[in-house]
This record gives C-alpha cells, structure tokens and sequence, in this order.
C-alpha cells in the first residue's frame, strides 16, 4: 500500500514537474517571440523608412525675391510624397512650418511656398534649405 | 521495474516537449530570417532602382536648337532636342522675366505641344514647342531665362537673348545671330560613307557606320545630312568638306570635298552647279528646317570625283580619326566647323 502511494506521488511530482517546465517553456518562447518580433517589426519599420527616404527627390527650381519675401518653387521628382517640416534661409530659419509641415505629392505642379525672410538672414545671396520629413534636405543658392 | 518504467516514459514525454520547442525555436528563427531577408532585398531593389533612375538622369541631355520670341503674339517658339540616349518626358517650361514678374509655369504633360500626344521625347528627336498660354508680356528688349523642366528632375535653363555668339553648339539664338553666321547643322546619326568602283560616278549602297573599311584602290564617298537655321539662305562654297585629323599615329590628314550628287542617275560630280540652302523661317509652317544630304567625294574643292578622287589620299592606316564638319559660303569666309564623331578604319 506504502510502496504503491509512493508511486502515485511520484507519478504527480512527475506531472507537476513537466507541467511546471512546459509552462515555463512556453512563457519563454511567447517572450522571446514577442521580443524578436517587435525587434524585426522595428527593423523592418526602420528599412521601410530608410528606403522612402531613398526614394525622395526634390529641388528647389526657381526663387523670386520680393520685399521681405521669397517665393520658392519646390519640385518633388521623387517616388514617394514629401512633407516639407522645415525651411532655413541663410541659416536662419523661418516660422513657416512651425505648426505642421506640407506635403507634396510626387509628379505634381512644383509647389509655390511664400516665406517670410527672416531677421538676420537679409543680403542679396541666399542660401535656400528645405528639409523634409524624412530628414532630406535640399541646398540651394540664389541671389536677389 | 515499476518506477524504472516511470521514469523511461517521464524521460520520453520531456523529450518530446523539449523536441516540440527546439521545432518551435528554429521555426520562428526560420521566419525571422526569412522576413528581414525579404525586407533586406526589397531595400536593395528600392536602392538599385533608384541608382538607375539617378543614372538616367545624370544622362538626360536637352539641346535648344531654336527659340524665337514673338512680341506682338507673347509667345515663344522653342524647338529642343534630345541629345541623350533616355527618352526625356517634359513637364514643364518656365519662362523668367529679368526684372519681372514671377516665373511662369507651363505644364506640357497634361498638355502637350501640338501635335504630340505626350511630351516625350525620343534620343536624337526634335520637338517645338509653342509657349503662348498666359505669358504676360514680352518686349524686343526684355531678357528672358527659358527653362525645361523633366519628370527626371532636371532643369535645362537657356537665356534669351544670347549676349554673345560664343555660344554652344546647337543653340541657335535669335533671328539676328543666325543672320549673321548662317546656321548649318549636321545630323549626326546621318553619316554614312560607301566605297565607289575606281573610275565611275555612280554611288554605291552606303553604310551607317562610324566604322571604315580601308580601301586604297578605289573612291570612297561621304554622305552626312544637314539642317540650316540661318534666315537668309546659305550657298555653300566648294572649300566645303569633311576634314580627318588623325587621332593617333602618323598618318596624314585627308580631306573630302563637296560634290554634286545627282539623284536622276544616282552619280556624283564635280561642284559647278551651286549647293544653295535655303533660309529657314519659323514664322512660316516649317517647324523645323527642311534636311539637307551633302556628298562629299574629291580631294580637290570642285575637284571631279574621278580625275581629282579621293583614292589618291585614302584611308590606308588603320587607325582613328577625327571627322570634322568645315562648312564655307562662297567667298570662302570659314563659317563653321562641326566635330563630327571619330571613325575608325577597319
């Protein structure tokens, strides 16, 4: 009788032991799963970014200059839309774009923005910086 | 015996469970690989694909060939070539005033010039177009920047009128420039060159090819067709020819005058009857000037095909050479020369 609740208790360590490693099994392999996941979900969020950024192309093809403002055609030759967040003129940067960028949609009509020239950034050459959101920036030198 | 057996089936159970997560593990690591591996070679095709769309475009290559403004219309007349081996879409052209308003856009690619269906252009094609939409006002003396604007993102600029007659081949500014120099120019795709049975007049079947075979026994005959842009028409002297400079090597520089060709017998001889091109007008219907085909078979200017041939001076180095364009009127003024492509004698 002894010998035989003996076995029964054995057969019960047995099972809560398995039962034990197959949960701590699975948590494991849940947690490493949602971890790798999340890690290839932010690669891959990452590639995806770096390869819109790629495909960005845009200029700025003509500048007109009137007083206090400029007027600037930006042409977006690129595969993907753009959003222009910031605009710099002679390093100064202009308050256009402080409350949302602009987006620009691939093969469209060069875009017409009107800016403001800022203090400080007056002389008859300008160097014209338009960043977009992906972080792409286009340099560009005119003069009045 | 009862607990040994226990213990066997405890051990196979675990294995089981150990063997389902080792699956499981590899599983998951398999797509894993699989998905960045996918995303890894999408990046590189969006890579490449770009590096090719930024090749052609570093190949893009408009030439104005024509730009009249008209005053009393407020248009302008500009007549572009693609010189590139891309085909070009042309989306915009922008006309800035010096001084003036802002600039003005016009949209070809919803609207193409007449009578193209798309603003496309194809290598080595000429397109003109009219730009006579909402341009506000255009004086004799106003100074305009013409600009052509592709979907590859390329801006070809030209300024209007041209300060100088330094100017760029192709570029054929304003009636008065082209008035004073006589504008001729070569098709370059046109050259073609054929060998003639020593002692007859009668042109052979030519061949397109910048590649010459070398033949000291016989006559050898230039074709290349010309477009002439000047206003006022254009006889051609008889120094008119096509002069190769060896590249390399010592051989010796030929040169092959004009000839007449005659296409009732299909023969070419001596220059006594005058080559005349006429003056081209834009104002009229022709677009584009009419095409010219000039021969070119003597060593002697108006030399005689046969008497003074060009087998005398033929091409018996194998070697290259640069093919010059001499184009004279006939007070035998040099008015302008062409680099042709550079030919090798096979």
């Amino acid at each position: 009788m002894s010998e035989k609740r003996k076995a029964v208790g054995e057969i019960m360590a047995a099972l809560i032991l398995m039962l034990i490693a197959s949960i701590t099994g699975v948590l494991l392999f849940t947690t490493s799963l949602r971890t790798s996941n999340a890690q290839g979900e932010i690669l891959r969020s990452q590639v995806v970014d770096e390869s819109e950024s790629s495909q960005e192309r845009f200029q700025v093809i003509n500048a007109f200059f009137e007083s206090g403002s400029v007027k600037i055609w930006v042409h977006n030759y690129g595969n993907v839309e753009i959003e222009i967040v910031d605009v710099y003129i002679n390093g100064v940067r202009t308050s256009l774009y402080q409350n949302g960028g602009e987006v620009i949609q691939t093969d469209t009509f060069p875009r017409k923005i009107t800016l403001t020239i800022p203090e400080g950034a007056t002389g008859p050459n300008y160097t014209i910086t338009v960043i977009s959101m992906r972080g792409i920036k286009n340099v560009s030198e005119w003069s009045n | 015996m009862y607990q040994s057996g226990v213990i066997k089936k405890r051990r196979a159970v675990g294995s089981i469970i150990a063997g389902a997560f080792i699956v499981l593990i590899i599983l998951s690591g398999y797509e894993f690989y699989l998905l960045n591996n996918r995303t890894q070679n999408d990046y590189q095709k969006v890579l490449s694909a770009m590096r090719t769309e930024d090749m052609e475009r570093t190949q893009e290559d408009i030439k104005f060939t024509h730009i009249v403004a008209k005053p009393e219309e407020d248009t302008f007349d500009l007549t572009i070539r693609n010189d590139g081996p891309e085909l070009v879409k042309v989306e915009y052209a922008v006309i800035i005033q010096e001084g003036g308003t802002e600039p003005e856009y016009f949209e070809l690619e919803n609207n193409p010039p007449e009578p193209y269906d798309t603003p496309n252009i194809m290598p080595s094609e000429i397109i003109t177009i009219l730009l006579d939409d909402g341009i506000t006002d255009i004086t004799e003396e106003g100074v305009y920047t013409i600009q052509v604007i592709t979907s590859r993102g390329n801006v070809f600029p030209l300024q209007y009128p041209q300060e100088t007659e330094d100017y760029p081949y192709g570029y054929i500014i304003s009636g008065a420039i082209s008035k004073v120099i006589g504008r001729v120019v070569p098709t370059y795709d046109s050259f073609q060159w054929g060998i003639m049975t020593k002692n007859t007049r009668d042109v052979p079947a030519m061949i397109s090819s910048w590649v010459v075979q070398s033949d000291n026994q016989n006559n050898y005959v230039f074709r290349v067709e010309v477009q002439h842009y000047g206003e006022d028409p254009l006889t051609l002297g008889q120094k008119t020819g096509l002069y190769f400079n060896p590249i390399y090597g010592s051989s010796t520089q030929h040169q092959c005058y004009l000839v007449e060709y005659r296409e009732a017998t299909n023969t070419v001889h001596s220059y006594e009857n005058e080559i005349t091109l006429p003056g081209f007008n834009p104002s009229e219907d022709d677009e584009i000037p009419e095409v010219f085909t000039l021969y070119f078979s003597t060593n002697e200017e108006g030399g005689d095909p046969i008497t003074k041939n060009f087998a005398a001076n033929t091409f018996n180095s194998k070697t290259r050479y640069q093919v010059i364009l001499g184009i004279y009127d006939t007070a035998e003024i040099y008015a302008q020369g062409f680099s042709l492509i550079a030919i090798e004698v096979d």
